[in-house]
């Protein structure tokens, strides 16, 4: 039992930190206070997290064929944890967070990171259902945290309204696939489809996909992204976009390596839906000025290059995935640190808010500007490999014109993201003050731009363990 | 040392003297142009040596430059034709030499002056020994090159600005023309060496419309660089220069490159028949056409310019009719007679400040006794009086025309002789008899404004005068080195007809009866035949329209062309790919208008696109 | 030297050396504050010293009739996915390494006077640098692209902060079209990877492989033209001549100068290596868009009032001329273009720097507006007048034995698109004695009496880059002898 609790030791490192935070701030401590006990827990778990990575501890803590415990789920964890220490070393200065639910951030976000580790080792669908929801409730409360009612309430109200409409068709498409099989575990799940592909199941699978393409923002679940990136308090959007997005990444995986065996017919809207969210995001992301709704946009494109590795389902393309989700935390980080440090005063910092920021903070520049590059996909950024990954697992499947658009969609973002550098790079700051970091912000920031630019140079490591991982998934 | 040897420090000396000139002592005036004229004495005294020693073989030095075909060897040539014409060159650049120290006394560019001097000393050398033809095109261009900047020396002078880059498109033209030539005849042969190309053997193995139309673009070169028609309108704008490089380049020399250019390659020239005729008709229109140009010209330094253009046409007649030693005879004595009038132009020019002729004239110019003797003898062996040089040559020529083409053509060869023989006479007496009476007229533009006379003038004009009266030497005797030059040029000259000589001579008189009529006698009007002629006076003096139609036409059409390619790249290319741009922004900002939607559309949208995906996946 | 010490000085890994001091020098100068210009602009230059030496040091070791790669270094990078961090040098190779080298070090001493943002502006350039080194020495399809992509992007900032004349356009647009081109190459280059077997990365590998031919010619025009608009290929050459306008000197000097060339290389490299039956399938209609670059540069040139874009469209000129001598397919095309990348690149460098100083001084590049400029400023003048000669194919300069050389194939090859090029010399002489005459001669403009002569200092570059051109144009040999024995086997290979 011991044995087990350790490979249960990332949750439960981050599960303690929640009650933790949850005693301090009903005993009446500070947002100082909870925000330390999160930070100690998050660490703890991603400690954790990397220990099990480098010593591999694998096995079923709880009821066989429940919730496994590998490499695969690990390197989610790790993730995960590395996102929450991230996105909690930015919530110095909750700016954006109303007074009153300063000191309950930190507990939302250690739940959400809770609902989503559980997700990425549940291996039954009602604990795949539950944790889900977990994750979601969490940020649905956390997104309602905005300072000011009433925008901050209508992207609440957005996420939850959508989110319950993803929920149900969850449920829906769960319900299905257990009357298909007649089983919740994924075992069985995968055991049918190898036998073949009843209608039903295959339904009951693609509404599981939809929750899981509302949570990453896919085309035509994306809606709710730029209402929700542009209303809701910075650091939650940071995490929403870093962290959650992860965790969504993960359990896609997990969901395409079950297809992964007969894929045909899902392949197709797999292409269809990475070109069109693509297109999408990257055509409407070159209208933004507002540094936030832009990188919402900037996320739904992601997504669509996301589904191009998907809809390989290879073991290359599921560890592209993993790989390119990993990077991708670290650089759309990189992004809200900007958005963090430049939004201190409560605002959204618009493009227009970036001018001579390399005069104002050289380091917060160049954290810009590793982003940006991050996210076009120039190297030595991660995002260069991880395109790279990602696209050679869709040509590996000879298809050529896919990648020829979503090349072509790299060089329509190209515009975008640079008018951000330009921005920050171009524009004389016209009597606009330096910008300090605060140290929360520089650790992340460091961190995330270590990150990114050692993925890009030196992605061997991260990659093998993509690797490991997607094997992983597909043996089973 | 051995004659390789000799011959490179000969070509290597103007080269460093160039580099010291131009690069160490820019600001030594006297150590720079002391630096050239020694190495131009250099030069002189090695291809003298070279001369005496006779022809001989030398050996390939290095491969310079390799390609598919074959393997080009940068090698010295030195037989005779090279040794006479290398001697001439050396001979006339060294006088020039001495002559500019007096001539271009206290010009502020005189250091870069004289090592432009030595740059084209080097090429021209260089190009004479070259034993391998891309060797000999490469210094071609580089005294293109020197020939270029030259002419435009006083490029303060928008004038001379304008006459260089005249001067180097239109030989640039033809010299597109020889590297076409060149290119196909090395694919042809796969060698560029000299003397194989001057094999009929290897000549016979190229098809013979392939061989004329190889010949046809090398004549494109001459045609260019000896300024013929019709690219011949560079040269009278050359006189833009200084007066001394008149005379070596654009006249002595580089202009008659294009012809030793034909007379190394002339078996490949004469191997297809009509190749031949068309030279000999481009070579005769062109000196007839020049000739009276220079029938009305004032400008003296002009009027030399055409006699160099219908000379070099003379010389190329010649050759064309299959006399190698007519050609390169007169080549000789051209360079000699011609330096020596533009040396006495110069000292004209020098000393009264104007080029015109009638101002001259009137100034006094024939008390200018040396010169003065210089430019007659100068101008009789032009006219091809006995015993000048020009008398010889210019009958060799002729006697090789009647040989071989029926007497239409000869007759119009003689009538040339008689327009040049008037026309230099007319220069003659304009200068020495001068007509106070005739009618003023505004003096024509100055070149040589470029200093005040002051102390040196006097000690300058001597260092003008020993060139001078060492050319009016030579082109009093040259003409006796007519079976020497044959000699050299492996071939026999031709006998001398003594009908042929006579009528040479007849002719020649009769232009200068003409002249001295018009010009020369007491109290005459000083007013030439064509000028009663209004007509044909406004047709000579406007150069045929030449000039015009090119400025009219070829100019305008070419920048036709472009604007229209500019318009292209503005209008089409760049505005497309900006229209694109825009494009692609408005269709961003259509796409993020759609979020603008009410939450249940999205969701219905969102279950609707889901039913659809179901469907297609149940169907499949 | 003995063979003990010959051993020794192999396993100094001298083109990681190369790419990769840069790199350090880039550390320093992110590592030093701002304030300490003259301190950035010192490790820059000397960093760009350093590289010259080595490439001398890789040019005297190298050894032409040795293996085809040499100074081959191979670290296994990702080895799951087969890419190999695989460096080595073939005569081309050298050479471009060489180029790069020169113009980097001349292009830091022609920026020893700039004063605004000095740090960013150097650390820029050497990331674009860096990119540079490393497409040359790249042996692996991967790090190829991977340098490859990172010499572009910093050609965005460099243009749009320090450049001139409608610099954010400029930028914004000379980034697109090279990225355009990298979404064509994306697909290709993957493909290649994966039709090949999928397990090597490696060039030498991957042109042992026998592509399928009707792979070949569907793929080449991928590779061609996705690395063609780097090289300023018409119709995609939009961007080069309003780039190299907004550029400022320095950056000029190496987009013109080193960066269009990484396209030609490209299409050599992956293009012809890899898929020779392609390339000779699309000979002919490359070989015509080629000879549109060549006449129809230079009569735009005719038509332009500022220096650059003079300048500009001469380039695309004469990358013509590379272009077409790389569909010729043959030695004497291939030797030429690669001897254009080269000779081209010194004579625009030169070109850029010597208009940079006059419009550091005037803050005006049109044409007509100037006048004497050649008594002004004789030295100054006179660099613009040798590359301009340069510029017209005149001997004794580098670049006529690599037109004569491209000439000489084209002819054969392509008799009438031949004798078009060779005309077209009439155009470049055309519009480059225009800008002669307006600029350099005619009287002296009162309105330039101000100009002041160039210094020793400055002057250093600029004599380094005439010299080399010198030096090429009198002993064409010493870059022939070294690239023969590569492009041989470019076109015997299959």
């Amino acid at each position: 039992m011991q044995h087990d609790l350790l490979l249960f030791l990332p949750e439960l490192a981050v599960l303690l930190g929640a009650l933790l935070v949850f005693v301090l701030s009903t005993g009446g401590c500070g947002a100082r206070a909870t925000r330390y006990a999160a930070l100690a827990g998050a660490l703890l778990a991603l400690a954790a997290a990397l220990f099990s990575l480098r010593y591999g501890p694998t096995g079923e803590p709880f009821w066989p064929g429940i919730y496994r415990v590998d490499l695969f789920s690990q390197l989610l964890k790790a993730g995960l944890a590395l996102g929450l220490v991230l996105t909690l070393l930015l919530t110095g200065e909750l700016a954006t967070v109303r007074p009153g639910g300063r000191i309950d951030l930190p507990f939302f976000l250690l739940l959400a990171t809770v609902g989503m580790m559980l997700l990425a080792s549940a291996t039954e669908l009602l604990t795949l259902y539950v944790a889900l929801e977990l994750s979601a409730y969490s940020l649905y409360a956390a997104v309602a945290l905005h300072r000011e009612e009433a925008p901050g309430d209508e992207s609440g109200v957005r996420y939850v309204l959508m989110g319950a409409a993803a929920s149900a068709v969850t449920l829906y498409g769960l319900s299905l696939v257990f009357g298909a099989v007649g089983s919740t575990y994924l075992a069985d799940v995968t055991a049918a489809l190898a036998g073949g592909r009843p209608l039903i199941l295959v339904v009951g699978l693609l509404l599981l996909l939809a929750a899981l393409f509302f949570k990453l923002a896919v085309f035509p679940f994306h809606f709710w992204a730029p209402d929700v990136y542009q209303g809701a308090p910075h650091q939650v959007v940071a995490f929403v976009a870093t962290a959650s997005k992860l965790g969504a990444v993960g359990v896609l995986a997990r969901v395409c390596a079950m297809l992964a065996a007969s894929p045909s017919g899902l392949i197709e809207i797999f292409l269809v839906l990475a070109v069109v969210s693509m297109t999408l995001g990257n055509l409407a992301a070159l209208a933004q000025t507002d540094l936030k709704r832009l990188l919402a946009y900037s996320a739904i494109a992601h997504a669509g290059y996301l589904l191009v590795g998907y809809g390989a389902f290879s073991a290359l393309g599921l560890a592209a995935v993993l790989f390119y989700g990993v990077v991708y935390l670290a650089t759309a980080l990189l992004g809200f640190v900007v958005v963090c440090a430049l939004g201190r005063d409560g605002s959204n910092p618009g493009l227009d808010a970036l001018a001579g920021l390399h005069q104002r903070s050289p380091a917060l520049a160049l954290m810009l500007l590793t982003a940006m590059f991050g996210l076009a996909g120039i190297p030595p950024a991660g995002g260069f490999v991880g395109k790279w990954f990602l696209f050679a697992a869709a040509l590996q499947r000879g298809q050529f014109e896919l990648v020829l658009i979503a090349a072509a969609n790299t060089t329509l973002a190209l515009y975008y993201y640079l008018r951000v550098v330009k921005a920050a790079y171009l524009a004389p700051a016209e009597g606009r003050g330096p910008v300090l970091l605060s140290g929360g912000e520089r650790v992340a920031g460091s961190l995330a731009l270590v990150l990114v630019l050692a993925a890009g140079i030196y992605p061997a490591p991260l990659f093998a363990l993509a690797q490991r991982a997607a094997q992983l998934l597909l043996a089973r | 040392m051995s004659s390789t040897a000799i011959a490179l420090l000969l070509t290597l000396a103007p080269l460093a003297a160039f580099v010291l000139a131009l690069v160490v002592f820019p600001r030594q005036r006297r150590v720079a142009s002391a630096t050239v004229v020694g190495a131009g004495a250099l030069s002189l005294g090695g291809a003298l040596w070279l001369l005496r020693a006779g022809p001989m073989d030398a050996p390939q030095l290095w491969p310079w430059f390799g390609a598919e075909r074959g393997t080009m060897a940068f090698g010295l040539l030195l037989d005779g034709p090279n040794l006479l014409f290398g001697a001439v060159v050396a001979l006339v650049a060294l006088a020039v030499m001495v002559y500019s120290l007096g001539y271009m006394a206290g010009d502020r560019g005189w250091s870069r002056y004289f090592a432009l001097l030595a740059l084209f000393a080097w090429s021209m050398l260089s190009f004479v020994y070259a034993a391998n033809l891309l060797q000999m095109f490469i210094f071609w261009e580089l005294v293109g090159l020197a020939s270029f900047l030259l002419i435009g020396f006083w490029y303060e002078k928008p004038a001379a600005a304008a006459a260089a880059r005249k001067a180097f498109i239109m030989t640039r033209i033809g010299d597109v023309g020889l590297m076409i030539g060149m290119i196909l005849l090395f694919n042809a042969t796969g060698t560029l060496d000299v003397r194989e190309l001057s094999s009929p053997q290897l000549l016979g193995q190229i098809p013979q419309a392939r061989l004329a139309l190889i010949a046809l673009l090398f004549f494109a070169g001459v045609v260019g660089k000896s300024a013929q028609f019709p690219l011949h309108t560079w040269l009278p704008d050359a006189m833009e220069g200084p007066t001394p490089v008149s005379a070596l380049l654009h006249s002595a020399t580089m202009v008659a490159a294009g012809v030793y250019l034909f007379a190394r390659f002339h078996p490949l020239f004469l191997a297809v028949h009509y190749v031949g005729q068309i030279v000999l008709g481009v070579a005769l229109g062109t000196a007839l056409l020049a000739a009276t140009m220079a029938l009305v010209e004032r400008d003296i330094k002009r009027v030399l310019a055409y006699s160099s253009i219908s000379q070099l046409g003379f010389m190329l007649v010649g050759l064309a009719v299959g006399s190698l030693h007519a050609g390169l005879f007169h080549l000789v004595t051209h360079a000699f007679f011609k330096a020596l009038l533009f040396l006495c132009a110069g000292a004209y020019i020098h000393h009264y400040g104007s080029n015109d002729l009638v101002v001259l004239g009137r100034a006094g110019g024939r008390t200018q006794r040396w010169t003065t003797l210089g430019l007659i003898v100068g101008a009789g062996a032009l006219a091809g009086l006995p015993p000048l040089a020009g008398f010889f040559s210019k009958e060799a020529v002729l006697a090789a025309l009647a040989e071989h083409q029926p007497l239409p053509v000869v007759a119009l060869a003689y009538l040339c002789s008689f327009l040049t023989a008037y026309y230099s006479f007319r220069m003659v007496f304009l200068i020495v008899r001068p007509n106070p009476g005739s009618a003023a007229v505004a003096p024509a533009a100055a070149e040589h404004d470029h200093h005040a006379p002051s102390a040196t003038h006097a000690g300058g004009e001597r260092a003008m005068l020993g060139p001078i009266i060492v050319l009016t030497a030579l082109a009093a005797v040259a003409g006796l080195g007519g079976a020497y030059i044959g000699r050299m040029a492996g071939v026999t000259p031709e006998h001398p007809h003594t009908l042929g000589m006579a009528l040479a001579i007849a002719v020649a008189l009769a232009g200068v009866g003409l002249a001295w009529l018009e010009f020369g006698r007491r109290g005459a009007a000083q007013l030439g035949f064509v000028a009663r002629v209004p007509a044909l006076q406004t047709l000579f003096e406007r150069r045929w329209y030449i000039d015009a139609f090119y400025a009219a036409v070829v100019g305008r059409l070419l920048d036709g062309v472009s604007r229209l390619c500019a318009r292209v790249e503005a209008r089409g290319l760049d505005a497309s790919v900006d229209g694109m741009a825009r494009g692609t922004v408005a269709g961003g900002r259509a796409a993020s208008d759609v979020q603008g939607g009410r939450l249940q559309v999205y969701i219905g949208a969102s279950v609707l696109l889901l039913a659809v995906a179901c469907y297609l996946v149940g169907a499949l | 030297m003995n063979d003990e010490e010959a051993m020794v000085m192999d396993r100094v890994p001298l083109l990681s050396a190369i790419v990769l001091s840069p790199l350090l020098a880039l550390l320093v100068v992110v590592a030093l504050p701002g304030r300490c210009a003259r301190a950035i602009k010192i490790v820059s230059t000397l960093s760009g010293l350093l590289t010259v030496a080595l490439a001398l040091l890789l040019w005297v070791r190298f050894d032409p009739t040795g293996p085809r790669y040499q100074f081959v270094e191979r670290v296994a990078w990702i080895p799951s996915f087969g890419v190999s961090y695989h460096l080595g040098v073939d005569g081309i190779g050298v050479l471009m390494t060489l180029l790069n080298a020169i113009v980097f070090f001349t292009g830091c001493l022609s920026m020893s006077t700039l004063q605004e943002r000095v740090k960013e502006y150097f650390a820029f350039m050497l990331m674009l640098v860096i990119g540079v080194f490393g497409v040359f020495a790249s042996l692996d399809l991967f790090f190829f692209f991977f340098f490859y992509e990172v010499a572009l992007l910093p050609m965005y900032p460099l243009i749009a902060i320090w450049g001139s004349t409608r610099k954010e356009y400029a930028a914004m647009k000379l980034t697109l079209f090279l990225l355009a081109g990298s979404a064509l190459l994306f697909p290709a280059l993957l493909s290649l990877y994966w039709t090949a077997g999928g397990t090597t990365w490696s060039l030498p590998e991957l042109a042992a492989f026998a592509f399928p031919e009707r792979y070949q010619l569907v793929l080449y025009p991928f590779i061609y033209v996705g690395f063609g608009v780097l090289a300023g290929m018409f119709p995609f050459h939009g961007w080069s001549p309003t780039g190299h306008v907004a550029a400022p000197t320095a950056v000029s000097m190496l987009h013109a100068g080193v960066l269009m060339k990484l396209g030609a290389f490209g299409i050599l490299r992956v293009g012809i290596e890899l898929l020779p039956l392609g390339a000779r399938y699309w000979a002919g209609p490359f070989a015509v868009l080629a000879t549109v670059n060549i006449v129809y540069g230079a009569l735009v040139a005719l038509q332009q009032r500022d220096f650059k874009f003079v300048i500009g469209f001469s380039s695309v000129s004469h990358m013509g001329i590379v272009l077409l001598g790389l569909n010729l397919l043959t030695p004497d095309g291939l030797n030429g273009a690669v001897l254009q990348m080269f000779a081209h690149g010194v004579m625009t460098a030169l070109f850029f720097s010597a208009v940079g100083f006059i419009y550091d001084q005037a803050h005006c590049r049109d044409i007509d507006a100037f006048g004497g400029l050649a008594r002004q400023v004789p030295i100054a003048s006179a660099f613009f007048i040798v590359a301009g000669l340069c510029g017209m194919g005149v001997p004794g300069f580098a670049s006529f034995w690599a037109e004569l050389l491209v000439f000489i194939g084209a002819v054969q090859r392509f008799p009438a698109l031949g004798v078009l090029a060779i005309v077209a010399l009439i155009v470049s002489a055309l519009f480059m004695l225009r800008v002669f005459r307006q600029a350099f001669f005619g009287p002296a403009n009162p309105r330039w009496a101000a100009l002041r002569e160039i210094t020793p200092w400055l002057a250093t570059p600029r004599v380094l880059l005439v010299a080399v051109l010198l030096v090429f144009g009198f002993f064409p040999g010493l870059a022939l002898d070294l690239i023969r024995g590569s492009t041989a086997v470019l076109v015997g290979s299959r």
